[in-house]
């Protein structure tokens, strides 16, 4: 499942991330990172971009990107 | 003074308050805001410490050295410099956001690398706090090697004396800082060629060879800094790839990797609904949120319109008391009328503007610092990558109603340079503050103060429907350009959402009165000139040798100059006095304004000052008796600046950022030819359906 499939409120774990290399060089700088936990905050309408929670920070990234990162649910 | 012996440089995250930080220790008036990347360029200022004067650097926030967009290549080739040597600071002081540890740290562990010393200042330790943050200050800075780790809050200027002391310690300290920076065994084989060749080539300390080695194989280039052989590169690339390591991801895995075992991310916990968040429930709706937005627009300009009249009036009557006061008391002759005709005239007639333009920066700098403008980024992303712009263009535009200028200077953020381009083309389509005084005048004196729909006043309405033709213009023109400059690469979109807060007054008022004061001494200073000139071509030549008629300002040279234009601008309305304002204003759009105002007082001979939109009703056409300014006139002409390019600045600004004359050339020739088929379009079309 991708990061898209969290629904709002739910935790994931980074399994792994996608997108250009340039892309994923960012996320890791912004600490995104395989095993780290995420969780959903929001999905905006229309396909448009998400917000999410990670290590304490909020981030928002577009849909399509977002669908680049594998999660599992965090159980 | 004494010499400046020592620099320090401050670095960090975007919106971790390094320029909050900056301002304490300068005592300078740095905008600080609550958006991230605010300050998109370096600056400098003395600090005092212990009676000791210290140089400090403030660069833009950069998540790493790793550049994405242009400011953030700023820091990065200015850490190129300092590796090789030069203005290396004597000391960097990282300031990093408390409630986001790790995620600054990274950052942190970029620059010890360079043997400087470093001082973690532990920034927004009050909300960390507040969020039940604990930090092992001692542990960070055993574990990664820092100088020293002071717990500060720049806003309540919390923990800055310790600050200070340490940075004193600093000083008096000479060893060299050792990094610890872990790294597997088959990574160093790999990455030991390029090391290497840093060492060898620009006798870079082990450390920092090995740190710009993992960089250059991760993303390929050090920024300010001669690139080794690409074959060494790829030979590194293909040795990590060998033992099945990705090397576009190096760097990062590597520095997570370590700051995981010295920070870990279990203790933090995630599930909890963090204040900012609720407010984001209503803020950022799925359709309220977009609404809200609207609406607050809405209550802004509603806002400039009314609560403004009241200083608007009071000005406009000291003024013109002031200029009849003149005009009395001084011996009748040249001087006594170029102050009152010339200088006040003219300048008096901008300063009535300064009450709009100072509540519009207000609520501009409020939805900044409360950290709502990156929400509005990422409400509007959707919307503005159908138009071919970026979530972060509407920040730089939405500064574009304040001015052109630092608008343009925000577009450093966003990563794309197509995407820059095209905010950076339409932003001064965006009506500045500087149009107000156009629009205002236009307005109060020829839209009638009826009421549309019993609720709405039609004077508010036009005003709107003039921002609105700007603003649409530049979306539909984002579009056109976006399709015409060719795609350099797919942009991508991370934005922080930084924590809501209540924006402090102080800093708030501080912008204000900074932007004012710029307004009023900028402006001032050209409109102060132009007034002046433009008095002497209005009142001479004194005599009009056709008829001895004794000053006509008809006859004089002012009048030759509109007058030659008259031809070409007849078609859109326009007679030759607002030609007249038409070249004087090109250098700046308010000047129109006191261009009128200095014409009707020296035809007015200076008597009594008299207002300007009392002085455009009542003025005639000689020949025909007609009226020059009718409400469709009016109407025309705040079309015509809507569009037209008039603004030295901004071209200077433009072809600064673009680094090429084509944009701002491109730039004047497409915004005039909109200016002047707009208002041909107005006028004609008005004509043709009656009005007159």
């Amino acid at each position: 499942m991708t990061l898209l499939d969290l629904a709002p409120s739910q935790v994931g774990r980074i399994i792994s991330l996608g997108g250009n290399p340039e892309f994923i060089s960012r996320l890791m700088e912004m600490g995104f990172q395989e095993g780290i936990k995420v969780r959903m905050i929001q999905k905006m309408p229309l396909n448009g971009p998400i917000k999410i929670r990670i290590r304490n920070g909020m981030i928002s990234l577009r849909h399509n990107d977002a669908g680049n990162i594998t999660v599992r649910l965090n159980v | 003074m004494s010499e400046v012996k020592h620099s320090i440089a401050l670095l960090g995250n975007p919106n971790s308050g390094k320029t909050a930080l900056f301002n304490l220790l300068t005592g300078l008036n740095q905008k600080v805001s609550n958006y991230p990347g605010v300050t998109v360029e370096q600056t400098t200022g003395i600090a005092q410490i212990n009676n000791t004067p210290v140089t400090i650097i403030d660069l833009p926030g950069t998540y790493s050295l790793a550049p994405e967009s242009h400011d953030e290549a700023i820091v990065a080739s200015e850490f190129g410099k300092w590796a090789k040597g030069e203005n290396t600071p004597d000391c960097i002081i990282s300031v990093v956001d408390a409630t986001n540890l790790t995620r600054n740290l990274y950052l942190t562990t970029q620059l010890l690398d360079l043997g400087k010393p470093v001082i973690v200042a532990l920034n927004m330790i009050d909300l960390a706090r507040e969020k039940s943050i604990k930090i092992d200050c001692e542990k960070l800075k055993k574990d990664l090697g820092i100088f020293s780790v002071i717990p500060v809050s720049a806003r309540l200027n919390e923990g800055i004396d310790d600050l200070k002391s340490s940075i004193t310690q600093v000083m008096n300290y000479n060893n060299e800082t050792p990094t610890v920076f872990p790294i597997p065994e088959p990574i160093q084989n790999a990455i030991s060629p390029l090391q290497n060749w840093y060492q060898d080539t620009f006798k870079f300390s082990e450390n920092l060879s090995r740190s710009f080695a993992i960089r250059t194989a991760t993303i390929g280039t050090i920024q300010g800094i001669e690139p080794p052989d690409p074959q060494l590169i790829n030979a590194c690339k293909m040795d990590l790839k060998m033992i099945g390591f990705p090397y576009e991801t190096l760097e990062p895995t590597l520095r997570y990797h370590w700051l995981d075992q010295v920070v870990p991310p279990s203790e933090i916990p995630i599930e909890k609904k963090s204040k900012s968040e609720k407010t984001d429930e209503i803020l950022t709706h799925a359709w309220g949120g977009p609404l809200i937005f609207v609406g607050l627009l809405a209550f802004i300009f509603q806002v400039i319109f009314s609560w403004a009249t009241v200083p608007m009036n009071l000005i406009d009557v000291g003024i013109a008391q002031l200029g009849t006061w003149l005009a009395h008391h001084l011996p009748t002759g040249l001087l006594s009328d170029l102050l009152v005709e010339g200088v006040i005239g003219g300048a008096g007639a901008i300063l009535i503007f300064l009450p709009q333009i100072l509540i519009l920066i207000f609520f501009l700098t409020m939805l900044e610092d409360s950290g709502y403008m990156a929400r509005v980024a990422i409400m509007m992303d959707k919307a503005m990558t159908k138009v071919g712009l970026h979530g972060r263009s509407v920040l730089p535009l939405m500064s574009g109603f304040a001015c052109a200028i630092p608008g343009i200077m925000s577009t450093r953020t966003i990563d794309s340079w197509k995407e820059r381009l095209v905010t950076i083309m339409v932003l001064p389509l965006m009506s500045c503050s500087a149009r107000l005084p156009v629009y205002t005048l236009m307005i109060s004196a020829f839209i009638p103060e009826t009421d549309v729909l019993g609720i709405f006043g039609l004077q508010g309405l036009t005003m709107v429907l003039m921002y609105f033709l700007g603003t649409v213009t530049a979306m539909i023109l984002a579009l056109l350009f976006s399709k015409w400059i060719k795609t350099e690469r797919k942009s991508s979109f991370i934005m922080e959402l930084p924590p809501y807060r209540i924006p402090l007054m102080r800093s708030v008022f501080r912008q204000v009165y900074t932007r004012g004061k710029l307004f009023v001494t900028d402006a001032g200073k050209i409109i102060m000139a132009i007034s002046i000139v433009l008095w002497f071509l209005a009142s001479f030549p004194k005599i009009d040798s056709r008829n001895n008629e004794t000053r006509s300002i008809h006859s004089s040279y002012a009048a030759d100059i509109g007058k030659a234009i008259e031809p070409m601008i007849a078609p859109l309305g326009f007679d030759w006095k607002i030609g007249l304002g038409l070249v004087t204003s090109f250098a700046a759009r308010e000047v129109v304004v006191s261009t009128l105002a200095t014409i009707y007082n020296v035809e007015n001979d200076g008597e009594d000052m008299i207002s300007l939109s009392e002085a455009m009703k009542r003025d005639k056409d000689p020949v025909t008796g007609k009226s020059i300014f009718t409400p469709l006139v009016a109407l025309s002409l705040m079309v015509f600046y809507v569009y037209a390019a008039q603004c030295m600045a901004t071209f200077a600004i433009v072809k600064r950022e673009t680094n090429s004359w084509k944009w701002p050339v491109f730039m004047v020739i497409y915004m005039t030819g909109l200016a002047y088929f707009g208002s041909l379009i107005v006028y004609q079309g008005g004509l043709m359906m009656g009005f007159s």
